[in-house]
């Protein structure tokens, strides 16, 4: 076709255009006939002389010229292939990357649920059994969580959770399910044997104030089948009255009787609740108490021994006084100490509830019997008489043998006046409690009015409890101007706040409500009452409580396991006598040995010198050995970062001969010399040569 | 499984399993003293003057639980164990306790010579120390300063060595 002018056509044809611009300036018109595709060259075709100026001879030579695509040899290769490879490779890295995103989808989002309420997680393993075809009975469905337990299930079994992955197997499934179900049914049995004994228990400490704790306890002995009438009478022939003259009570209150539409001959034992190890109370008919407490009808009469034991609950709680930080399980909730205070609380205030319902009340209680626990006696804040005093004087227990045990049950628990005054029925209730204590060891006897007095404030904010403690010792003012007392020297003053609900949730799971005894008892003696007690000890002369009261050989024990020269100097740091004790051999040797002790020839000649009798300073030695290395790292530090440095134009320096070459194959523990010209080898250090380093100065 | 009874210094008799008392060495060699093989009723308890019930128990507890642990190895006068070591998970919750029971339980320890028990429970007490600075050790540990400022100044600039590392 004959074209535009090329002047006209400048982007079709420009490499056309400037060549033959160059070689026919005065006859500007190039024709292009047709385009072909580039693998088939046909100059030819493709640039065609106009018939008139060309000639036949010339045309070759023309073409050549204008041709420029001829000599083009890369033009003639196919590139179908490359573009083949490079989609293929870029379809590949795109799927990948589709696959990693579906993944990383999956795995942020596998515990969330869809509207059904399945997991990704069982989603997943439904697409795996479709692919898989298989179609195991019952997997698919709402129990998918079971099939595939998450690693972090309550079961805990590490193995289960390793074999999650092998989601194609049934029996991981059954197997895990059985277990589940074990472990439910056995919980479930093992709580209500909890709930059982916790309940024979209330029943037990309901016991009246009249009866004697560890009065004269008997055992009776019945056969399966017991009877209610059959029981009474074995009761009676026991203690030798008639068998219509007594009553027996299971909590001390209310008769034991058979119910309405039976006779106590039909009525068996078992019926009425009672086991084996039951304590039963005794009373006479006209309704006060016979006999104190007679425990255990033992229902079979070969099994006697574990089952009717001779002690009633609260004999054996003094026998063995488990101590509130000692409650020996989170869940049982058990302690002795804690409802002991409870029963001498509903006692003397006569309210039923065996769980006192205020929060403050019962967070009060603790914190009393811990401060009992510690060592301290609550007192009258008026006469400043124990309330352990005013018990002896006005306690008698019944028979001379259970004096001993009720004397130590209730001197060790007693109830400060705080809590027999408060009447939760007609007053509000209050917000704040304060009980006064004095120390055991500095009763008034020995030390007079001068004797240290301990305030614990108990006061609610809101949630928080705040337990203020302050001490202080009294002193008399002056003959003359009576006897008056007046706080004369703060010893200390302690606060400590914490969440209510934390250890006396409003609704407890146990029926003690309390949770968390353990913790509350060390968090409460740590902060409060131990450290009541330690500034009474230094005040009055007495031992000293807590690290710096452990003897020398301990404490050196202790700072040998601090692993570190940093902590070892930190606790010499606190106190003289632990300044004097922290750079004692005892713990230093070994953190040599340990530290600088390997391949050490300067360390074996220290310990090769004490070995024959002389005498070295294993903490200057350290402290030596500490600063080369100190000094060593520095050093290393600066040149490694000199050389690492990228960018930087090489340091004119680093070429010096003699100071690159002691980087290669240093050993950290043997410093060369090149590094640290200053420090000679130290063969043998005695400890005189070491002055004290204040003389240094 | 016989018992023994204890009498602790607070006068509690604690009655303990013969064989769990006889990972305390000083418990070991009483027994093997008085020949008790046999313990009736009525036989009159050990005293023990500088040990208390609780902490007795606690300590009676500790062997129960490690009664089958192989013999801690003898004080190495240069300690290559001295390696810092994780306490084990029951160790950790059995000694979270207050901290005088703690202390009380180091000295039981001590006294009975139950060697295990004694290194657990430092290993505790260091682990506490460890990382603290000394006002904060003194606040953690209720001990007073009784350094004048002068001296704590100086004291300070005699442990300063070690605060480089």
């Amino acid at each position: 076709f004959p074209a535009a002018p090329t002047a006209a056509a400048p982007t079709a044809a420009a490499a056309v255009k400037d060549s033959a611009a160059a070689t026919q300036p005065q006859k500007r018109r190039v024709w292009v006939a047709q385009v072909r595709p580039g693998e088939k060259c046909g100059c030819e075709a493709t640039v065609t002389a106009s018939a008139a100026s060309a000639s036949a001879a010339s045309a070759a030579a023309q073409l050549a010229e204008y041709c420029r695509r001829c000599k083009c040899q890369a033009e003639s290769r196919n590139s179908a292939v490359q573009k083949v490879v490079i989609i293929s490779l870029l379809l590949t890295i795109g799927c990948l990357c589709l696959y990693m995103l579906l993944l990383f989808l999956l795995w942020s989002s596998r515990g969330a649920r869809d509207q059904t309420g399945r997991t990704c997680r069982a989603w997943l393993s439904d697409i795996y059994q479709l692919i898989c075809c298989r179609h195991p009975d019952g997997v698919v469905g709402a129990e998918d969580e079971q099939a595939f337990p998450r690693e972090d299930a309550d079961t805990g079994h590490s193995d289960e959770g390793a074999s999650v992955g092998d989601w194609s197997g049934v029996r991981i499934r059954t197997a895990s399910d059985a277990v589940v179900t074990r472990a439910r049914a056995k919980q479930a049995e093992w709580s209500k044997s909890v709930a059982a004994q916790r309940d024979r228990l209330r029943c037990k400490l309901q016991g009246g104030p009249t009866s004697p704790p560890g009065g004269g306890a008997q055992t009776v002995e019945l056969s399966d089948n017991a009877t209610l009438s059959s029981l009474i009478s074995a009761v009676a022939a026991e203690y030798g009255v008639a068998a219509d003259s007594i009553q027996l009570s299971q909590n001390g209150r209310d008769p034991l009787s058979a119910p309405a539409d039976s006779t106590p001959d039909s009525t068996s034992v078992r019926s009425l609740g009672l086991v084996p190890g039951d304590l039963i109370y005794v009373r006479s008919s006209s309704g006060t108490t016979v006999s104190g407490a007679q425990p255990s009808p033992s229902n079979s009469a070969k099994s006697t021994a574990p089952t009717s034991s001779k002690s009633t609950p609260t004999d054996s709680a003094a026998a063995v006084p488990i101590l509130v930080g000692e409650v020996p399980n989170r869940s049982v909730q058990l302690c002795p100490s804690l409802h002991l205070m409870q029963r001498l609380y509903t006692n003397t205030t006569n309210s039923g509830a065996t769980t006192i319902s205020s929060q403050l009340l019962r967070f009060t209680l603790a914190a009393h019997c811990l401060m009992v626990e510690t060592g301290f006696l609550s007192i009258d804040p008026a006469t400043g008489q124990t309330h352990q005093d005013l018990l002896s004087s006005g306690f008698e227990p019944a028979g001379p043998e259970s004096a001993a045990a009720a004397n130590r049950v209730l001197t060790r628990y007693l109830l400060p006046a705080e809590f027999t005054n408060h009447e939760s029925s007609t007053t509000a209730e209050p917000v704040s409690y304060s009980i006064q204590y004095i120390y055991h060891l500095t009763r008034q006897s020995e030390f007079g009015s001068a004797a240290p007095r301990i305030l614990l404030k108990v006061v609610r904010t809101g949630q928080l409890v705040l337990c203020h403690c302050a001490v202080w010792q009294s002193a008399v003012v002056s003959p003359d101007s009576g006897s008056e007392e007046r706080p004369t020297e703060t010893l200390c003053c302690h606060s400590w706040h914490c969440s209510l609900d934390r250890f006396v949730p409003s609704r407890s799971s146990s029926g003690t409500g309390y949770e968390n005894l353990k913790q509350l008892s060390a968090l409460f003696k740590d902060a409060i009452a131990e450290r009541a007690k330690s500034a009474i000890h230094e005040a009055c002369g007495l031992p000293l409580r807590g690290l710096t009261g452990l003897p020398t050989e301990l404490v050196l024990r202790i700072m040998r396991y601090c692993h570190g020269p940093r902590a070892v100097c930190s606790l010499g740091e606190a106190c003289r006598r632990l300044q004097l004790l922290h750079s004692d051999n005892y713990v230093w040797r070994p953190m040599l040995v340990r530290d600088y002790g390997t391949g050490s020839e300067r360390v074996a000649q220290y310990l090769q010198a004490e070995r024959q009798g002389l005498e070295v300073n294993y903490y200057e030695a350290y402290r030596v050995f500490h600063e080369e290395r100190v000094k060593r790292r520095r050093m290393l530090a600066r040149l490694s970062s000199r050389e690492l440095a990228p960018l930087a134009p090489p340091a004119p320096w680093l070429d010096l001969p003699g100071v690159l070459p002691p980087l290669i194959g240093l050993n950290p523990f043997q410093a060369p010399l090149m590094l640290q010209p200053e420090i000679p080898e130290l063969p043998f250090i005695p400890r005189q040569h070491f002055p004290p380093p204040a003389d240094e100065d | 499984m016989p018992g023994i009874k204890l009498l602790t210094v607070d006068n509690e008799i604690v009655e303990v399993d013969a064989d769990t008392a006889k990972q305390s060495l000083l418990l070991r060699s009483m027994l093997h003293d008085l020949g008790v093989t046999e313990i009736d009723d009525d036989e009159e308890a050990i005293s023990l003057p500088h040990v208390t019930a609780a902490a007795l128990r606690k300590a009676m507890a500790w062997c129960a639980h490690h009664k089958d642990d192989p013999p801690p190895p003898e004080d190495d006068e240069n300690a290559r164990d001295l390696q810092p070591q994780q306490l084990s998970s029951w160790d950790a919750e059995f000694l979270r306790m207050d901290q005088s029971a703690l202390f009380e339980l180091i000295q039981a320890a001590n006294y009975l010579d139950i060697r295990g028990l004694l290194d657990t429970a430092c290993k505790a007490v260091a682990d506490a120390i460890r990382g603290r600075s000394p006002e904060e050790i003194r606040k953690a540990f209720n001990i007073r300063c009784d350094f004048t400022p002068q001296e704590e100044e100086q004291v300070r600039r005699e442990t300063e060595w070690c605060e480089e590392k």
